[in-house]
């Protein structure tokens, strides 16, 4: 199943070119733990921690589920350093880990808590809504819908690349996004 | 999606002391890391089911051996008559019938 998901991954990688700063450093802490460096995973966690947990906590709602998740996709990586090394896109690989750890652990629980905060107060500038109601209009979205709308807008992927990480069609991931959108417009009455 | 909807948020960074907690793990699993971590479940359960079908074709071919061995001992130990010596002339007798009988349906054929 590893082996397949990465194949997926590496399958989209080859038509993606995207040299982005942080990829390049993520390939570079992936060919070192190929080599079966598990230094290499201190420099992953730094770079990617915060998007996995944050995908596992918005597919999740759960903050125990979500640690939990990110510590699977730790521990998968250190079982089996080699097929760091055959990844060619770690980005993506990572999230859809993080994804199917998600997925696994939701199953194993069969509750949906959703009782976590999806988006805290940053300092960017005064928000538009109130963090309570942002938070309850995306905790009454579907699990799926909710988990495209953060790949799409904080991980910045696109549709394919979405497509590729939950492992469904692009379409239907267009589709989840576009749902979702149109459930949090209504919420918010925008 | 209108970005102005997520303005002045972020998502929730992982909690402090989550980072030791799963390198620690990870570190602690790589070292006692075996091979079937390393299968998803759909692979295992092609291994079970592989597993299972070996198992039953050798409980059946055991079974057979053991039974056809069992009645080969047991026609031996069979007494037709419950006198030794008696037995083994109408076992000849009968052999030498079955022989006839052979002989005489080869000629009825070539006839």
């Amino acid at each position: 199943m590893a082996l397949a998901l990465a194949e997926r991954v590496e399958a989209l990688s080859v038509q993606i070119d995207r040299p982005d700063g942080r990829d390049q450093q993520l390939l570079a802490a992936f060919a070192t733990l190929g080599q079966g460096d598990l230094a290499a995973l201190e420099q992953l966690w730094d770079l990617v921690a915060e998007q996995l947990y944050a995908l596992a906590l918005w597919r999740s709602g759960s903050r125990q589920d979500a640690e939990d998740a990110v510590q699977d996709v730790f521990v998968r990586l250190a079982c089996n350093p080699a097929a760091a090394s055959r990844v060619r896109w770690p980005r993506a690989y990572l999230l859809a880990m993080a994804h199917r750890a998600t997925v696994d652990r939701m199953r194993r629980r069969r509750t949906d808590p959703l009782e976590e905060a999806f988006l805290v107060p940053s300092d960017e500038g005064p928000p538009t809504f109130e963090g309570r109601r942002l938070n309850e209009a995306l905790a009454a979205l579907p699990a799926p819908q909710r988990e495209v709308v953060y790949l799409r807008h904080w991980a910045d992927l696109s549709f394919k690349e979405i497509a590729a990480v939950t492992g469904v069609p692009t379409f239907t991931a267009a589709s989840r996004y576009r749902l979702a959108v149109q459930r949090l417009r209504s919420s918010l009455g925008v | 999606m209108n970005n102005d909807f997520f303005v002045g948020f972020r998502p929730p960074s992982p909690p402090p002391g989550l980072r030791a907690r799963v390198l620690t793990a990870a570190r602690s699993s790589n070292s006692r890391s075996a091979p079937w971590p390393l299968l998803g479940r759909f692979e295992l359960a092609w291994l079970g089911a592989a597993l299972v079908l070996i198992a039953a074709h050798g409980i059946l071919f055991a079974v057979q051996t053991t039974g056809a061995a069992a009645g080969e001992v047991a026609r031996a130990q069979v007494p037709l008559t419950g006198d030794p010596p008696l037995d083994v002339l109408v076992t000849a007798e009968a052999r030498r019938w079955a022989q006839e009988c052979r002989r005489n349906l080869l000629t009825e054929v070539e006839q």
